[in-house]
């Protein structure tokens, strides 16, 4: 049982994949996931500070926090919380579309930045990624051939749900481009004929005006 | 008895041989979409580990000419790779110890937002834990013979090969969006450009009469 505690938190909070970027003290940096449905995303960052004094970065500066705000496709906002220096926020997508995950650091205390920068440590997991497997293992009792056999099952079912949005996007696009090249067909009829009717308006009125002025 | 030793033994022999051919098939990945405004620069960075090998895709999905400079340069500060108002690239590096840097360059645009996707695929990393030795975890045991090696062999097989077809996915995901986007750019210049260029048929037939009609309203008044 200890085992099992011990190994869901090096699962949580062990390999942040290592990916950082930097951040200054108002900016704020934002990511789209375009995600399908009924999509769970999970995020986890780490932050550091840079210390002056010591030229480096150092670990977790505790009153540093990030406000992290994600907005919905239809850019509605479905979570704005602020979380501590290290952090992990999670949201499940009712639409399928783009999703927008912004970042900004909510440092009211100047000195602790001082000018410096903040690098951020930041993963993303999305859909079958975010399941906790030694969890479900514990939960349902299964062996170890019956848990890849699930995570297998997990894996197929987001790739199945991935296609089938990518079959809506697909239809969204060939609409518009059927509907612009419709647009574009009319306009031009419309315009050919437009031309024609103001060519022929312009010479009948001028021909009319001349034979009023007595010219012609 | 020497049936249950065996048994046992090939029990533990199986399992060994498991989770070997799971440490071969670890491979992380993430991906990232973002919105580079005009005239900056964004770097990310990553961590590698000796040996391990960094595979970098990126796409520019919206904004004017779709281009976007890219460089990647290793931990000693020594520039790797650079591409120059590239759409579209794919790197990848052989690594050192130490943190990557790669940056997107927006500077040469004045006006236009860039939304530039990424794919980072690292392998080999080989964690000291491997993430998906799950035997601490599982309950139960299952009833082995011979065949199970095989099972596990194809079930890590097929695991590759989705893993894989997640990666394509990801991939044709980018494309689609960046032929949306430029779709619907065309739609919005369609229907701008058809009223401008109907305002300016009004307006030229309009001046056309006046400009007209004024000219011989002229020569009337010096005849008389």
């Amino acid at each position: 049982m200890k085992a099992l505690v011990i190994g869901i938190e090096r699962t949580v909070f062990s390999t942040i994949s290592g990916l950082y970027f930097h951040i200054g003290e108002t900016e704020k940096k934002c990511f789209i996931e375009e995600i399908p449905d009924d999509t769970m995303v999970i995020g986890k960052y780490r932050t550091q500070l840079f210390d002056k004094q010591t030229n480096s970065f150092l670990p977790a500066t505790p009153g540093l926090g990030m406000h992290v705000e994600i907005k919905d496709p239809d850019t509605k906002i479905i979570l704005s919380r602020q979380y501590g220096s290290d952090g992990r926020f999670t949201f499940t997508s009712h639409t399928p579309g783009e999703h927008q995950i912004c970042l900004h650091s909510n440092s009211s205390k100047l000195a602790l930045f001082a000018g410096g920068k903040l690098r951020v440590h930041l993963d993303v997991q999305v859909g079958e990624h975010t399941n906790n497997y030694p969890e479900i293992a514990a939960k349902d009792k299964l062996s170890e051939l019956q848990l890849r056999a699930r995570q297998l099952l997990d894996q197929v079912e987001q790739i199945q749900k991935e296609q089938n949005y990518q079959r809506y996007r697909e239809e969204r696009f060939r609409m518009t481009s059927e509907s612009t090249n419709q647009r574009v067909l009319w306009w031009s009829i419309a315009q050919t004929v437009i031309l024609i009717v103001t060519g022929i308006w312009q010479m009948k009125h001028l021909k009319s005006f001349f034979e009023a002025k007595k010219l012609v | 008895m020497e049936r249950l030793v065996l048994c046992v033994l090939s029990v533990f022999v199986s399992q060994e041989w498991f989770v070997v051919v799971a440490a071969f098939t670890q491979s992380l990945d993430s991906d990232f979409t973002f919105t580079l405004p005009a005239g900056r620069k964004e770097c990310f960075y990553q961590t590698m580990k000796k040996d391990a090998s960094l595979e970098i895709e990126y796409q520019v999905l919206d904004g004017a000419g779709l281009d976007v400079d890219f460089f990647i340069s290793s931990p000693s500060g020594h520039l790797l790779f650079s591409d120059h108002r590239k759409s579209d690239g794919v790197h990848t590096v052989e690594t050192e110890e130490g943190d990557y840097m790669f940056c997107f360059d927006n500077s040469f645009s004045t006006v236009s937002d860039k939304l530039i996707f990424f794919e980072l695929i690292l392998d080999n990393m080989d964690t000291d834990e491997d993430p998906d030795d799950w035997k601490e975890y599982a309950h139960g045991t299952d009833f082995l013979d011979m065949k199970l090696e095989d099972i596990m062999d194809t079930i890590n097989n097929v695991k590759a090969r989705l893993m894989k077809s997640v990666q394509i996915q990801t991939v044709l995901r980018a494309f689609e969006a960046r032929d949306r986007n430029l779709q619907e750019s065309n739609y919005d210049r369609v229907n701008f450009w058809s009223v401008v260029n109907l305002t300016v048929m009004m307006v030229v037939s309009a001046l056309q009469v006046y400009l007209v009609r004024s000219l011989f309203e002229d020569k009337r008044r010096l005849r008389t």
